[in-house]
C-alpha cells in the first residue's frame, strides 16, 4: 500500500531518490536544500536505503563524485541550491559530455551577493545551456515523483537531469505526500545499466583528448540524444500514471480552452498563478495557465500548439538575465519565432530574491496584462514605489551600430 | 576593574556596527567571545579601523563580517582568503583579517587556505573550529571528531578530523596559535600578537556549538563545552577527547594518531588542547598562561595611562 504522509518539498525529494533506489549519494550542506541530504545520511544509517552516503568538501566534488560513481555503474543522486549549482558547473558539463544519467534536485535561490537564501530561480537557469534535462516541480508530491520520472529518462538517453524546486515556498512547506510502493517504482524504473562500465577485465579510457575530427560528432550525439528525450519525457509521463497513479506531461494547461489570455508559470508559484487565473474566470475574463514542466528538452510543438491564435501571452519570471529579459519569457518568445498567429509576448518580472508572489500580485499582472497596449520586454512587478512598468526611463542615447554594408 | 568595564564598552560601541545588534548568534555561542577579542586586539594594536578590513566567508563565523564597524567584505563559502589575497594586493598597506568557519576554511575552501599560507600573504586568518556546520543545521564538517554525532553523521563520524596546526606547519605559515573561547586572555593576545606578524598568520579558535552540536553530543549547554576547553577538565568533553585521541599527524615514519603520539613522546594532554600552542618561523613559543599574565599586566597599563 502506497503511504500518505505529511512532508516538506526537501523531504519528498529525499524519498524520491530512496524510492529511485539510488546508489551513491554525494553532497554538501547549503540551505536550503540541507534537509534533503540529511534525510537521506538518516535512511542510509538505518539501512533503509541501501545506499553509500558521502558528505564531501565542496558541490564541485559532490558532483565529481556523483561523476565517478555514475562512470563505474552506480546510480548517483545530489542535491543542491544557488551558490552549489554555481560552484557545480564546470562538472555539470562533464557529467554530460560522459553522459552520464545523474539526477539531481535543486531548490533554487538567489545568487549573492547580497546574501539571500530566497525564492529565485536565476540560479537554475543560469544551466539551461549544460545541456541537462530540466524539470521544475510545483508541489510536494512532484517533488518526490519528478525524481523518478527523471531518472526513467535520463537513464535512457544517458543525460543527467535536475528538478527544480522553489526555497521554502516548496522545500519547506508540508503537503500531503503519497509515498509509492517500492515494488511498483521498481516495476516502472528498472535498474541502471550503464552504457560503458569501469571493469578490470575489459579496461577503457574515459575522459580522452579529442581533435577537431570528433568532438563535434560526440556533441552531435549528446544534441540528438536531447531530441529523443523529449518525447521519451512525454511517454513517461503517462506510463507514471498507469504505473503509479500520476500523470506528468511536460507542459500543462489550466483553463485553457477558449482563453483570449494566457500567463505562464513554472515552479511552485505557478499554484497562486492557477488561483489568480480561477478567480479571474469568475470576474468573466477569458484567461488560463500554461505551465512549463519542462525546459530541456523544450517541449516546442506543445507550447506553439496551446499559445497559436491567443490575444496576448504574459510569462511569469522569478528570475532575470540583465541585458535581456526573464529566461522563460526568452524561451516562449524563441518557440513562437515565426509561427503566422504567434500572440504578442509581456515579459513580467516579479518575486526577485524571494520577495512574495500572492494571488493578488497576479490579480494586479493580469489586469495590467489587459490594459497594456504594446509588449514589453520586461515589466517589473513589485519593485518598492514604482508600478508594474518597464525600467525607469532615462535618456535615450542612440547606441553606434558597427554595419559593413554588402556595397 | 570598573575602570577596566567602562573601557571596553567604549572599545565596543567604536568597533562595531551597534545599529546590527543584536547578533543572529545563539546565546552563549562562542563567536561574540572572538568578535570581542578581535576587536580588543585591534585597539591594543591601535590599529585605525579605517585601514583594517575584514573579509569573511559563509557560515555563522561568516556574519562577522556585518558587526565589525571597518572595511568589511562578506565572501563566498571558502573563498575568504582568495578575495583577501586581492584586497592586499591592491592595498598592502591595509591590516587584513579572514574569519572563517571549520568548514568554510578546510573543506570548500581548503585549497584557498593552502596557498595563501603557502604564498605568505600578508593577513590575520582566524578559523572558529566549533566541529559542524552550524549554520545549514549541524553537518558533518572536517573536524567533526571519529564519533562526533551530526545531521549527517547519525551514527557518529567515522572520518578522521583535519589537524590544522598540522596543515598550516606543511604550508608553511609563520604563525599559527591555537587558542579557545574558555582563554579569552590568550585569545585576544594570540590575535593581537597575529597581528605584529608581517606575513600569513593563522588562529584557530576552538568554539562551542552548543546548540546544534553540543545537543547531538551530550553537552546542550554552553558551559558544558566552554569549560570543557581546559586541560584540567578535557577528560569530560568527549568531543574534545574524541578530537585530541584521533586527530592524526603524518610524520616520515609515517601516519599517528594523537594518542600513539602522546603515548610515545610523553607529551601532555594540554599541549594538544585548546590553550594550546602558538610557534612562529623562528620556533614554537609556549603556551597560555603567560600570556594571560602578559595581558593582565597590559590591561593594568591601559587604564593607568
Amino acid at each position: 500500500m502506497p503511504e500518505r504522509l505529511l512532508l516538506t518539498g526537501n523531504h519528498a525529494a529525499a524519498y524520491g531518490a530512496m524510492l529511485s533506489r539510488v546508489e551513491v549519494i554525494s553532497a554538501y550542506p547549503i540551505t536550503p536544500q540541507t534537509m534533503i541530504v540529511e534525510l537521506l545520511s538518516e535512511l542510509t544509517a538505518s539501512g533503509e536505503l541501501p545506499a553509500k552516503f558521502i558528505t564531501v568538501e565542496s558541490e564541485h566534488s559532490a558532483m565529481a563524485a556523483c561523476v565517478g560513481a555514475s562512470a563505474a555503474g552506480a546510480r548517483a543522486y545530489t542535491a543542491t541550491s544557488g551558490q552549489g549549482l554555481a560552484l557545480m558547473h564546470e562538472m555539470l558539463h562533464w557529467a554530460v559530455g560522459a553522459r552520464l544519467p545523474i539526477v539531481l534536485t535543486n531548490v533554487s535561490r538567489a545568487m549573492a551577493p547580497g546574501w539571500s537564501i530566497w525564492s529565485d530561480q536565476t540560479d537554475i537557469l543560469s544551466q539551461r545551456d549544460v545541456g541537462w534535462m530540466m524539470l521544475f516541480a510545483e508541489s510536494v508530491q512532484e517533488a518526490q515523483d519528478f525524481v523518478i520520472w527523471m531518472y526513467r529518462v535520463a537513464e535512457q538517453v544517458y543525460l543527467p537531469g535536475m528538478v527544480g524546486m522553489d526555497a521554502f515556498i516548496l522545500s519547506h512547506t508540508a503537503e500531503p505526500l503519497i509515498v509509492h510502493d517500492r515494488d511498483r517504482v521498481d516495476a516502472y524504473l528498472p535498474p541502471f545499466e550503464p552504457l560503458y562500465d569501469l571493469d578490470p577485465a575489459d579496461p577503457r579510457a574515459y575522459g580522452g583528448l579529442v581533435n577537431r575530427d570528433h568532438y563535434f560528432e560526440l556533441r552531435y550525439k549528446v544534441y540528438e540524444a536531447m531530441e529523443r528525450a523529449g518525447r521519451l519525457l512525454a511517454e513517461a509521463g503517462e506510463e507514471f500514471a498507469d504505473a503509479l497513479g500520476r500523470r506528468y506531461a511536460p507542459v500543462e494547461g489550466y483553463m485553457l480552452d477558449d482563453a483570449e489570455y494566457v500567463v505562464m508559470s513554472a515552479g511552485a508559484m505557478t499554484s497562486n498563478v492557477r488561483q489568480a487565473v480561477k478567480d479571474a474566470r469568475e470576474r468573466g475574463m477569458k484567461v488560463g495557465l500554461l505551465r512549463l514542466v519542462a525546459l530541456r528538452p523544450f517541449p516546442f510543438a506543445e507550447v506553439r500548439r496551446l499559445l497559436a491564435g491567443r490575444h496576448k501571452v504574459a510569462v511569469l519570471d522569478r528570475n532575470l538575465s540583465p541585458g535581456h529579459s526573464g529566461i522563460f519569457a526568452q524561451e516562449i518568445r524563441s518557440a513562437l519565432s515565426g509561427m503566422p498567429d504567434a500572440p504578442p509576448v509581456y515579459g513580467y518580472v516579479m518575486g526577485i530574491g524571494g520577495r512574495d508572489v500572492r494571488v493578488e500580485t497576479v490579480t494586479e499582472t493580469l489586469d495590467d496584462l489587459v490594459r497594456r497596449d504594446e509588449p514589453d520586454l520586461a515589466l517589473y512587478v513589485g519593485v518598492k514605489g514604482l508600478p508594474i512598468g518597464p525600467v525607469r526611463a532615462f535618456e535615450q542615447i542612440p547606441v553606434p551600430v558597427k554595419v559593413e554594408v554588402a556595397r | 576593574m570598573s575602570n577596566a568595564t567602562v573601557q571596553i564598552s567604549i572599545t565596543l560601541r567604536d568597533y562595531l556596527r551597534a545599529d546590527r545588534l543584536p547578533t543572529t548568534w545563539c546565546a552563549g555561542c562562542g563567536l561574540g567571545i572572538i568578535m570581542n577579542a578581535i576587536v580588543q586586539a585591534v585597539a591594543y594594536r591601535r590599529l585605525d579601523m579605517d585601514k583594517v578590513s575584514m573579509v569573511s566567508g559563509i557560515g555563522c563565523t561568516g556574519r562577522m563580517s556585518g558587526y565589525v564597524d571597518c572595511n568589511t567584505v562578506h565572501t563566498t563559502h571558502g573563498r575568504a582568503p582568495a578575495f583577501a589575497t586581492g584586497i592586499k594586493l591592491a592595498r598592502p598597506e591595509m591590516t587584513v583579517i579572514t574569519v572563517m568557519g571549520d568548514g568554510d576554511a578546510m573543506s570548500i575552501g581548503g585549497n584557498h587556505l593552502v596557498h595563501a599560507m603557502r604564498r605568505n600573504i600578508g593577513m590575520v586568518a582566524i578559523v572558529v573550529n566549533n566541529n559542524v556546520y552550524g549554520l545549514t543545521g549541524g553537518q558533518s564538517s572536517p573536524t567533526t571528531p571519529v564519533g562526533g554525532v551530526s545531521t549527517t553523521t547519525t551514527a557518529g563520524s567515522f572520518e578522521r578530523p583535519m589537524d590544522l596546526e598540522a596543515l598550516a606547519r606543511t604550508a608553511g605559515a609563520p604563525f599559527f596559535a591555537r587558542a579557545t573561547v574558555n582563554h579569552t586572555a590568550s585569545l585576544t593576545m594570540s590575535i593581537e600578537k597575529a597581528l605584529t606578524v608581517d606575513g600569513f598568520a593563522l588562529v584557530e579558535v576552538i568554539s562551542n556549538c552548543h546548540v546544534i552540536y553540543g545537543r547531538m553530543n551530550g553537552m546542550p549547554e554552553a558551559s558544558d563545552m566552554i569549560a570543557a576547553m581546559d586541560g584540567d577538565t578535557w577528560r569530560t568533553n568527549p568531543a574534545l577527547l574524541k578530537r585530541a585521541d584521533q586527530s592524526i599527524r603524518v610524520t616520515a615514519a609515517g601516519v599517528e594518531t594523537a594518542q600513539e603520539l602522546r603515548r610515545r613522546e610523553g607529551v601532555s594532554q594540554d599541549e594538544r588542547s585548546g590553550r594550546g600552542v602558538i610557534w612562529t618561523s623562528s620556533g614554537s613559543i609556549d603556551l597560555s598562561h603567560r600570556y594571560q599574565r602578559e595581558m593582565t599586566a597590559r590591561q593594568h597599563d591601559e587604564v593607568a595611562t
